[in-house]
Protein backbone atom coordinates (compact mmCIF):
# COMPACT_ATOMS: atom_id res chain seq x y z
CA UNK A 1 0.00 0.00 0.00
CA UNK A 2 2.85 2.48 1.16
CA UNK A 3 4.71 1.96 -2.52
CA UNK A 4 1.25 2.10 -4.15
CA UNK A 5 0.16 5.62 -2.46
CA UNK A 6 4.53 6.56 -2.72
CA UNK A 7 3.70 5.62 -6.75
CA UNK A 8 0.56 7.51 -6.78
CA UNK A 9 2.05 10.67 -5.35
CA UNK A 10 4.93 10.72 -7.65
CA UNK A 11 6.91 13.11 -4.95
CA UNK A 12 10.11 11.65 -3.30
CA UNK A 13 9.77 14.50 -1.33
CA UNK A 14 6.54 14.14 0.19
CA UNK A 15 6.16 10.23 0.28
CA UNK A 16 9.34 8.04 -0.81
CA UNK A 17 8.71 4.59 -1.39
CA UNK A 18 9.55 1.90 0.98
CA UNK A 19 12.67 0.96 -1.41
CA UNK A 20 14.40 4.11 -1.09
CA UNK A 21 13.48 3.99 2.48
CA UNK A 22 15.09 0.87 3.34
CA UNK A 23 18.21 1.96 0.78
CA UNK A 24 18.91 4.91 2.98
CA UNK A 25 18.32 3.12 6.19
CA UNK A 26 20.96 0.93 5.04
CA UNK A 27 23.21 3.47 4.13
CA UNK A 28 22.94 5.66 7.29
CA UNK A 29 23.83 2.29 9.32
CA UNK A 30 27.04 2.72 7.35
CA UNK A 31 27.98 5.48 9.13
CA UNK A 32 29.23 6.46 12.39
CA UNK A 33 26.69 9.14 13.59
CA UNK A 34 24.01 6.69 12.98
CA UNK A 35 25.58 4.74 15.53
CA UNK A 36 26.42 7.80 18.10
CA UNK A 37 22.69 9.09 17.80
CA UNK A 38 21.09 5.58 17.90
CA UNK A 39 23.32 5.05 21.50
CA UNK A 40 23.12 8.39 22.43
CA UNK A 41 19.25 8.10 22.16
CA UNK A 42 19.23 5.02 23.86
CA UNK A 43 21.11 6.35 27.17
CA UNK A 44 18.65 9.02 27.73
CA UNK A 45 15.54 7.23 27.46
CA UNK A 46 16.89 4.40 29.46
CA UNK A 47 17.84 6.65 32.08
CA UNK A 48 14.68 8.31 32.54
CA UNK A 49 12.76 4.99 31.93
CA UNK A 50 14.89 3.69 35.02
CA UNK A 51 14.77 6.70 37.11
CA UNK A 52 11.02 6.97 36.35
CA UNK A 53 10.45 3.44 36.90
CA UNK A 54 12.20 2.53 40.34
CA UNK A 55 10.78 6.00 41.12
CA UNK A 56 7.33 5.18 39.90
CA UNK A 57 7.18 2.42 41.72
CA UNK A 58 8.86 3.53 45.28
CA UNK A 59 6.69 6.48 45.72
CA UNK A 60 3.43 4.07 44.71
CA UNK A 61 4.33 2.10 47.78
CA UNK A 62 4.29 4.88 49.91
CA UNK A 63 1.36 6.11 48.38
CA UNK A 64 -0.25 2.39 48.81
CA UNK A 65 0.37 2.69 52.96
CA UNK A 66 0.99 6.21 53.91
CA UNK A 67 -2.10 7.82 53.21
CA UNK A 68 -1.23 11.55 53.47
CA UNK A 69 1.48 10.86 50.73
CA UNK A 70 -1.35 9.27 48.86
CA UNK A 71 -3.55 12.86 49.49
CA UNK A 72 -0.58 14.68 48.64
CA UNK A 73 1.07 13.08 45.98
CA UNK A 74 -2.41 11.59 43.88
CA UNK A 75 -3.61 15.43 42.37
CA UNK A 76 0.33 16.15 41.43
CA UNK A 77 0.31 12.90 39.33
CA UNK A 78 -2.78 13.36 37.88
CA UNK A 79 -1.30 17.03 36.57
CA UNK A 80 1.67 15.12 35.14
CA UNK A 81 -0.63 12.86 33.49
CA UNK A 82 -2.73 15.22 31.69
CA UNK A 83 -0.37 17.89 30.58
CA UNK A 84 0.60 17.85 27.38
CA UNK A 85 4.38 16.24 26.48
CA UNK A 86 5.05 19.14 24.43
CA UNK A 87 4.22 21.62 27.00
CA UNK A 88 6.30 20.05 29.43
CA UNK A 89 9.56 19.92 26.69
CA UNK A 90 9.18 23.68 26.51
CA UNK A 91 8.58 24.44 29.88
CA UNK A 92 12.34 22.62 30.26
CA UNK A 93 13.66 23.63 27.52
CA UNK A 94 14.15 27.25 30.06
CA UNK A 95 15.14 25.35 32.77
CA UNK A 96 18.11 22.85 32.13
CA UNK A 97 20.98 21.83 29.45
CA UNK A 98 19.42 20.08 26.02
CA UNK A 99 20.80 17.26 26.26
CA UNK A 100 19.23 16.33 30.16
CA UNK A 101 15.88 17.65 28.84
CA UNK A 102 15.37 14.19 26.92
CA UNK A 103 15.70 11.76 30.42
CA UNK A 104 13.92 14.02 32.00
CA UNK A 105 10.54 14.20 29.95
CA UNK A 106 10.93 10.11 29.62
CA UNK A 107 11.21 10.05 33.51
CA UNK A 108 8.25 12.47 33.52
CA UNK A 109 6.08 10.25 31.16
CA UNK A 110 6.99 7.22 32.91
CA UNK A 111 7.00 7.89 36.62
CA UNK A 112 3.37 8.52 37.25
CA UNK A 113 2.10 5.48 35.16
CA UNK A 114 4.00 3.36 37.58
CA UNK A 115 3.54 5.18 40.71
CA UNK A 116 -0.69 4.93 39.91
CA UNK A 117 -0.36 1.74 38.93
CA UNK A 118 1.60 0.42 41.68
CA UNK A 119 -0.59 1.46 44.35
CA UNK A 120 -3.84 0.37 42.50
CA UNK A 121 -1.88 -2.91 42.19
CA UNK A 122 -0.89 -3.65 45.88
CA UNK A 123 -5.19 -2.63 46.80
CA UNK A 124 -5.87 -5.37 44.85
CA UNK A 125 -4.21 -7.80 47.08
CA UNK A 126 -6.37 -10.43 48.18
CA UNK A 127 -8.08 -9.50 51.68
CA UNK A 128 -8.60 -12.97 52.77
CA UNK A 129 -4.38 -13.44 52.26
CA UNK A 130 -4.55 -10.67 54.56
CA UNK A 131 -6.36 -11.83 56.89
CA UNK A 132 -4.35 -15.56 57.28
CA UNK A 133 -0.93 -13.02 57.31
CA UNK A 134 -2.68 -11.04 60.43
CA UNK A 135 -3.95 -14.11 62.10
CA UNK A 136 -0.32 -15.56 61.68
CA UNK A 137 1.36 -13.02 62.98
CA UNK A 138 3.33 -12.32 59.37
CA UNK A 139 5.88 -9.33 59.67
CA UNK A 140 5.48 -5.99 57.68
CA UNK A 141 8.41 -6.94 55.67
CA UNK A 142 7.45 -10.37 54.71
CA UNK A 143 3.85 -9.78 54.28
CA UNK A 144 4.91 -7.21 51.30
CA UNK A 145 7.47 -9.97 50.04
CA UNK A 146 5.26 -12.79 50.02
CA UNK A 147 1.83 -11.40 49.42
CA UNK A 148 1.63 -7.51 48.12
CA UNK A 149 4.38 -7.55 45.58
CA UNK A 150 3.38 -11.28 44.22
CA UNK A 151 -0.18 -9.90 43.39
CA UNK A 152 1.07 -6.81 42.00
CA UNK A 153 3.91 -8.07 40.07
CA UNK A 154 1.92 -8.69 37.43
CA UNK A 155 0.21 -5.79 36.65
CA UNK A 156 3.39 -3.88 37.30
CA UNK A 157 4.90 -5.94 34.79
CA UNK A 158 2.61 -5.20 32.08
CA UNK A 159 2.57 -1.29 33.01
CA UNK A 160 6.54 -1.51 32.70
CA UNK A 161 6.17 -2.66 29.13
CA UNK A 162 3.46 -0.28 28.30
CA UNK A 163 5.49 2.70 29.39
CA UNK A 164 8.56 1.70 27.57
CA UNK A 165 7.10 2.29 24.62
CA UNK A 166 5.77 6.15 25.87
CA UNK A 167 9.08 6.24 27.10
CA UNK A 168 10.89 5.91 23.68
CA UNK A 169 8.48 7.62 21.74
CA UNK A 170 8.12 10.93 24.14
CA UNK A 171 11.84 11.07 24.52
CA UNK A 172 12.76 10.73 20.94
CA UNK A 173 9.82 13.76 20.62
CA UNK A 174 11.93 15.81 23.41
CA UNK A 175 15.28 15.34 21.19
CA UNK A 176 13.39 17.00 18.06
CA UNK A 177 12.59 19.76 19.90
CA UNK A 178 15.62 20.43 21.83
CA UNK A 179 18.01 17.91 18.96
CA UNK A 180 20.87 17.57 21.92
CA UNK A 181 24.14 16.14 20.42
CA UNK A 182 24.20 12.33 19.09
CA UNK A 183 20.33 11.93 19.27
CA UNK A 184 18.03 10.55 16.66
CA UNK A 185 15.96 13.77 17.22
CA UNK A 186 18.78 15.93 16.24
CA UNK A 187 18.46 13.95 12.84
CA UNK A 188 14.76 13.66 12.40
CA UNK A 189 15.04 17.79 13.48
CA UNK A 190 17.65 18.26 9.92
CA UNK A 191 15.79 15.83 7.79
CA UNK A 192 12.90 17.97 8.26
CA UNK A 193 14.62 21.45 8.79
CA UNK A 194 16.46 20.27 4.96
CA UNK A 195 13.42 19.03 3.56
CA UNK A 196 15.10 15.23 3.34
CA UNK A 197 11.90 13.16 3.55
CA UNK A 198 13.75 9.80 3.23
CA UNK A 199 15.90 10.63 6.05
CA UNK A 200 13.08 11.67 7.98
CA UNK A 201 11.47 8.04 7.06
CA UNK A 202 14.70 5.99 7.56
CA UNK A 203 15.05 7.64 11.18
CA UNK A 204 11.77 6.41 11.78
CA UNK A 205 11.89 3.25 10.72
CA UNK A 206 15.02 3.35 13.33
CA UNK A 207 12.44 4.60 15.72
CA UNK A 208 10.10 1.68 15.35
CA UNK A 209 12.76 -1.08 14.90
CA UNK A 210 14.60 -0.21 18.13
CA UNK A 211 10.81 0.22 20.07
CA UNK A 212 9.96 -3.17 19.11
CA UNK A 213 13.07 -4.45 20.10
CA UNK A 214 13.42 -2.71 23.41
CA UNK A 215 9.93 -4.38 23.87
CA UNK A 216 11.22 -7.36 22.90
CA UNK A 217 13.75 -7.60 25.24
CA UNK A 218 11.98 -6.45 28.36
CA UNK A 219 9.32 -9.11 27.37
CA UNK A 220 12.60 -11.66 28.26
CA UNK A 221 13.76 -10.12 30.88
CA UNK A 222 10.83 -9.88 32.58
CA UNK A 223 9.63 -13.16 31.70
CA UNK A 224 12.65 -14.46 33.03
CA UNK A 225 11.99 -12.57 36.45
CA UNK A 226 8.59 -14.21 36.64
CA UNK A 227 9.71 -17.68 35.81
CA UNK A 228 12.68 -17.13 38.52
CA UNK A 229 10.40 -16.82 41.28
CA UNK B 1 -5.71 -19.64 77.48
CA UNK B 2 -8.67 -18.05 78.66
CA UNK B 3 -11.73 -17.20 76.39
CA UNK B 4 -14.13 -13.96 77.26
CA UNK B 5 -17.41 -13.96 74.71
CA UNK B 6 -20.11 -12.46 76.85
CA UNK B 7 -23.76 -10.23 76.05
CA UNK B 8 -21.78 -10.22 72.31
CA UNK B 9 -23.99 -8.25 69.73
CA UNK B 10 -22.82 -8.13 65.71
CA UNK B 11 -24.62 -7.25 62.73
CA UNK B 12 -23.87 -7.41 59.36
CA UNK B 13 -27.25 -6.58 56.81
CA UNK B 14 -28.88 -8.84 59.80
CA UNK B 15 -28.41 -9.41 63.53
CA UNK B 16 -26.16 -12.34 63.58
CA UNK B 17 -25.51 -12.39 67.15
CA UNK B 18 -27.67 -10.41 68.93
CA UNK B 19 -26.65 -10.45 72.92
CA UNK B 20 -24.83 -14.15 72.64
CA UNK B 21 -22.57 -15.47 75.49
CA UNK B 22 -20.80 -18.41 75.28
CA UNK B 23 -18.53 -20.41 77.73
CA UNK B 24 -16.02 -22.32 76.19
CA UNK B 25 -13.44 -24.14 79.09
CA UNK B 26 -10.00 -23.65 79.23
CA UNK B 27 -7.51 -26.41 77.58
CA UNK B 28 -10.72 -28.15 76.02
CA UNK B 29 -12.21 -28.99 72.92
CA UNK B 30 -15.48 -27.09 72.55
CA UNK B 31 -17.50 -28.18 69.27
CA UNK B 32 -19.95 -25.19 68.09
CA UNK B 33 -23.31 -26.55 66.00
CA UNK B 34 -25.62 -24.65 64.15
CA UNK B 35 -27.55 -24.00 61.03
CA UNK B 36 -25.74 -21.99 58.37
CA UNK B 37 -25.87 -18.37 59.03
CA UNK B 38 -26.09 -18.58 62.80
CA UNK B 39 -23.10 -16.95 63.59
CA UNK B 40 -20.30 -19.78 63.85
CA UNK B 41 -18.02 -18.41 61.62
CA UNK B 42 -18.47 -14.96 63.17
CA UNK B 43 -17.45 -15.97 66.60
CA UNK B 44 -14.73 -17.34 65.34
CA UNK B 45 -13.72 -13.94 63.56
CA UNK B 46 -14.24 -12.31 67.13
CA UNK B 47 -12.14 -14.10 68.96
CA UNK B 48 -9.43 -13.60 66.53
CA UNK B 49 -9.58 -10.23 66.15
CA UNK B 50 -10.86 -10.10 62.94
CA UNK B 51 -14.18 -8.74 63.49
CA UNK B 52 -15.15 -5.95 66.86
CA UNK B 53 -17.98 -6.64 68.11
CA UNK B 54 -21.03 -3.76 68.10
CA UNK B 55 -21.56 -4.07 71.92
CA UNK B 56 -20.44 -7.01 74.50
CA UNK B 57 -16.81 -8.50 75.76
CA UNK B 58 -14.76 -10.90 73.49
CA UNK B 59 -11.44 -11.20 75.06
CA UNK B 60 -8.58 -13.91 74.21
CA UNK B 61 -5.44 -14.56 76.60
CA UNK B 62 -3.31 -15.88 74.22
CA UNK B 63 -2.15 -16.44 70.77
CA UNK B 64 -4.70 -17.14 68.65
CA UNK B 65 -4.05 -20.00 65.89
CA UNK B 66 -7.03 -19.69 63.04
CA UNK B 67 -7.57 -22.27 60.84
CA UNK B 68 -10.04 -20.65 57.75
CA UNK B 69 -12.83 -22.93 55.91
CA UNK B 70 -10.41 -22.28 52.97
CA UNK B 71 -7.15 -23.51 53.13
CA UNK B 72 -5.65 -18.96 52.52
CA UNK B 73 -2.24 -20.38 51.24
CA UNK B 74 0.68 -17.58 50.06
CA UNK B 75 0.07 -18.29 46.48
CA UNK B 76 3.89 -17.03 46.08
CA UNK B 77 5.46 -19.33 48.85
CA UNK B 78 6.08 -23.19 48.59
CA UNK B 79 4.25 -25.32 51.49
CA UNK B 80 7.08 -25.00 53.35
CA UNK B 81 7.36 -21.73 53.09
CA UNK B 82 4.07 -21.15 54.31
CA UNK B 83 4.38 -23.18 57.25
CA UNK B 84 7.55 -21.55 58.13
CA UNK B 85 6.10 -18.07 57.88
CA UNK B 86 3.43 -18.85 60.83
CA UNK B 87 6.55 -21.14 63.09
CA UNK B 88 7.82 -19.17 65.90
CA UNK B 89 11.34 -17.67 64.98
CA UNK B 90 10.14 -19.52 61.20
CA UNK B 91 11.91 -22.32 62.37
CA UNK B 92 12.31 -24.82 59.60
CA UNK B 93 12.54 -28.08 62.17
CA UNK B 94 8.55 -27.17 63.27
CA UNK B 95 7.61 -26.51 59.90
CA UNK B 96 8.49 -29.72 58.67
CA UNK B 97 7.15 -31.34 61.56
CA UNK B 98 4.31 -29.93 60.88
CA UNK B 99 4.00 -30.95 57.67
CA UNK B 100 4.83 -34.56 58.25
CA UNK B 101 2.10 -34.82 61.42
CA UNK B 102 -0.79 -33.14 58.36
CA UNK B 103 0.82 -36.21 55.78
CA UNK B 104 1.97 -33.31 54.00
CA UNK B 105 6.05 -33.47 54.05
CA UNK B 106 5.91 -34.19 50.47
CA UNK B 107 4.02 -31.20 49.27
CA UNK B 108 7.10 -29.00 51.14
CA UNK B 109 8.05 -27.29 47.50
CA UNK B 110 5.10 -27.08 45.87
CA UNK B 111 3.04 -24.02 45.72
CA UNK B 112 -0.43 -24.07 46.51
CA UNK B 113 -1.87 -24.12 42.57
CA UNK B 114 0.04 -27.11 42.26
CA UNK B 115 -2.13 -28.80 45.21
CA UNK B 116 -5.56 -30.50 44.91
CA UNK B 117 -7.48 -28.99 47.45
CA UNK B 118 -7.30 -31.39 50.06
CA UNK B 119 -3.56 -31.32 49.75
CA UNK B 120 -3.60 -27.58 50.79
CA UNK B 121 -6.47 -28.16 53.24
CA UNK B 122 -3.41 -30.35 54.91
CA UNK B 123 -0.83 -27.45 54.31
CA UNK B 124 -3.06 -25.19 56.22
CA UNK B 125 -3.56 -27.52 58.94
CA UNK B 126 0.09 -27.64 59.23
CA UNK B 127 1.04 -24.16 59.30
CA UNK B 128 -1.96 -23.88 61.77
CA UNK B 129 0.03 -25.81 64.09
CA UNK B 130 3.10 -24.82 62.98
CA UNK B 131 1.82 -22.03 64.61
CA UNK B 132 1.66 -22.86 68.13
CA UNK B 133 -1.41 -20.83 69.19
CA UNK B 134 -2.80 -21.85 72.69
CA UNK B 135 -6.10 -20.86 71.89
CA UNK B 136 -7.04 -23.00 68.21
CA UNK B 137 -9.96 -21.68 66.02
CA UNK B 138 -10.91 -24.36 63.90
CA UNK B 139 -13.85 -23.73 60.97
CA UNK B 140 -14.87 -27.18 59.69
CA UNK B 141 -10.92 -27.72 59.28
CA UNK B 142 -11.51 -31.28 57.35
CA UNK B 143 -14.15 -30.60 55.15
CA UNK B 144 -11.57 -30.97 52.21
CA UNK B 145 -9.95 -34.03 53.12
CA UNK B 146 -11.07 -37.66 52.32
CA UNK B 147 -12.23 -40.23 54.98
CA UNK B 148 -8.95 -41.76 55.25
CA UNK B 149 -6.47 -38.93 55.88
CA UNK B 150 -8.96 -37.15 57.45
CA UNK B 151 -9.13 -40.05 60.15
CA UNK B 152 -5.22 -40.13 60.24
CA UNK B 153 -4.84 -36.56 60.48
CA UNK B 154 -7.57 -36.22 63.71
CA UNK B 155 -5.23 -39.44 65.39
CA UNK B 156 -2.22 -37.22 64.83
CA UNK B 157 -3.92 -33.77 65.64
CA UNK B 158 -5.70 -34.42 68.89
CA UNK B 159 -2.83 -35.26 71.12
CA UNK B 160 -0.88 -31.77 69.62
CA UNK B 161 -4.17 -30.08 70.80
CA UNK B 162 -4.06 -31.24 74.11
CA UNK B 163 -3.71 -28.54 76.89
CA UNK B 164 -4.88 -25.84 74.00
CA UNK B 165 -8.61 -24.13 73.84
CA UNK B 166 -10.09 -25.32 71.10
CA UNK B 167 -13.51 -23.98 69.57
CA UNK B 168 -14.17 -26.37 66.55
CA UNK B 169 -17.18 -25.25 64.08
CA UNK B 170 -18.66 -28.63 62.07
CA UNK B 171 -21.46 -29.60 60.68
CA UNK B 172 -20.00 -33.25 61.31
CA UNK B 173 -21.83 -35.04 64.13
CA UNK B 174 -18.62 -37.37 64.23
CA UNK B 175 -16.31 -34.44 64.30
CA UNK B 176 -18.44 -32.72 67.07
CA UNK B 177 -17.81 -36.31 69.08
CA UNK B 178 -14.14 -35.20 69.05
CA UNK B 179 -14.92 -32.34 71.23
CA UNK B 180 -15.06 -32.45 75.09
CA UNK B 181 -18.22 -30.10 74.77
CA UNK B 182 -20.43 -29.01 72.75
CA UNK B 183 -22.34 -25.45 72.05
CA UNK B 184 -25.04 -24.92 69.88
CA UNK B 185 -25.76 -21.46 67.98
Amino acid sequence: MWQLAAWAVGRAVILPTPFAVAERFFELAETAGFYRALFGSLSRVLIGYLAGTLGGIAVGILMFFVRPARTLLSPLLTVIRSTPVASFIILTLVMMKNAHIPTFITFLMVFPMLAGTTCAALGETDPQLLEAARVYHVSGFARFRALYLPSAAPQLRSQALTSLGFAWKAGVAAEVLCYPQNSIGLYLHDAKAHLETVDLFAYTLLIILVSLLLEKLLRLLLGKGARAK
Amino acid sequence: MKITFENVVKHFDRAVLDGCTLQFADGKITALLGESGRGKTTVLRLIAGLETPDAGSVRADGRVAYLFQEPRLFPALTALENVRLAAPQHDRAAAQNALAVCRAAHLAEKHPAEMSGGERQRVALARMLAFDGEIVLLDEPFSALDPDTKAQITAALLPLLQGKTVVLVTHNAEEAALADAVLRL
